[in-house]
């Protein structure tokens, strides 16, 4: 038996973001997020570009210290392709993003994946637009 | 000769790198902005895509916005992919052109709209694309020449009113590269 739980919510302000170079893509944003109080967001659009790409698929084993379920690709000058997915509070509280999209490799190749927290740092640049989500559960809690 | 550091322990490390130019502070620029209703665009064959976006988005009196391709169809489509760039004047650069005749399906695309040079609305934008024998390419799209094919194109915008992206000189970097603004009204 599935459990699907729906918020329902709507759009609100949207953030206007760079990230600068060395900055890891995921953590990056997260720190941004944190930094201007937004706590649920979803991507609307990026464009950038990666030092090194290190991306996740399958499932990653728990506790993994290895590159197990990776795809490292080397740079620098891995572009950022499409970029999808979510900002929310994690189960810390602090504002977490899971980020998926695609990249090309120097020998233009397209790869697809996670972006995996704290290996990704931007090269050159990451412009970014999020716009957040008012989920109305929050709204109401106490 | 690029200069790289490693930044974290063992398995979990990532490089980082040494830019043309001294560091810049904030590292993350962050500007709220309202959000404006969302545009759906549904552009012709025959249309450079990226003029043609800068020019309708223009005339509906907007400076900036997200953009995020929902389908799209080329005769004819260049792309760009980065590389080292050996001169040192930069840490990355783009390579030669890698030209693809039609027809040529856009898989997906982000791009933003902005305020470019001198004033002129100017998009960025970054494509996964599919060849006419089924192959996947991907990169930075030129600022012209991706020309629309018999299905042309639709496109998604969400508006940015009150702040946006605008270019400007990177001294870290050496490039110019839209960076976010205070818009006013």
């Amino acid at each position: 038996m599935s459990a699907t739980r729906i918020e329902r919510g709507s759009f609100g302000r949207s953030a206007v973001i760079r990230l600068r170079p060395n900055e890891d893509l995921v953590e990056g944003v997260e720190q941004a997020c944190l930094e201007n109080g937004i706590s649920h967001a979803v991507v609307r659009s990026a464009v950038g570009s990666l030092v090194d790409a290190v991306l996740e698929y399958g499932v990653r084993p728990q506790g993994a210290q290895g590159d197990e379920n990776t795809i490292v690709e080397k740079g620098p000058g891995v572009e950022i392709l499409t970029l999808t997915g979510e900002l929310a509070p994690g189960e810390d509280g602090r504002p977490k993003a899971e980020l998926r999209g695609t990249i090309s490799t120097p020998d233009a190749r397209v790869l697809g994946g996670r972006f995996l927290p704290g290996r990704n740092s931007i090269c050159i640049t990451l412009e970014l637009v999020i716009q957040e989500w008012l989920p109305e559960t929050a709204t109401l809690q106490p | 000769m690029t200069r790289f550091s490693t930044e974290g322990r063992s398995q979990n490390q990532r490089r980082r790198i040494e830019q043309p130019g001294a560091p810049l502070s904030p590292r993350r620029i962050c500007v709220r902005t309202e959000t404006g209703p969302e545009l759906r665009l549904k552009l012709d064959a025959g249309a450079d895509l990226l003029p043609e976006l800068a020019r309708v988005l223009s005339a509906q009196g907007l400076r900036s916005a997200a953009l995020q391709a929902l389908s799209g169809h080329f005769d004819k489509i260049s792309y760009f992919t980065g590389m080292v760039d050996e001169t040192g004047a930069r840490v990355a650069t783009y390579g030669a052109a890698r030209m693809l005749q039609g027809p040529v399906l856009l898989l997906g695309a982000n791009a933003i709209f902005g305020i470019g040079e001198e004033g002129a609305p100017l998009v960025h934008c970054h494509a996964v694309l599919a060849d006419a024998q089924g192959r996947v390419h991907g990169g930075h799209l030129p600022l012209e020449g991706c020309i629309l094919g018999s299905q042309g194109a639709v496109i998604m915008a969400t508006p940015l009113e009150d702040a946006g992206f605008e270019v400007a000189y990177d001294s870290e970097t050496n490039y110019s590269l839209f960076h976010p603004t205070v818009m006013s009204v």
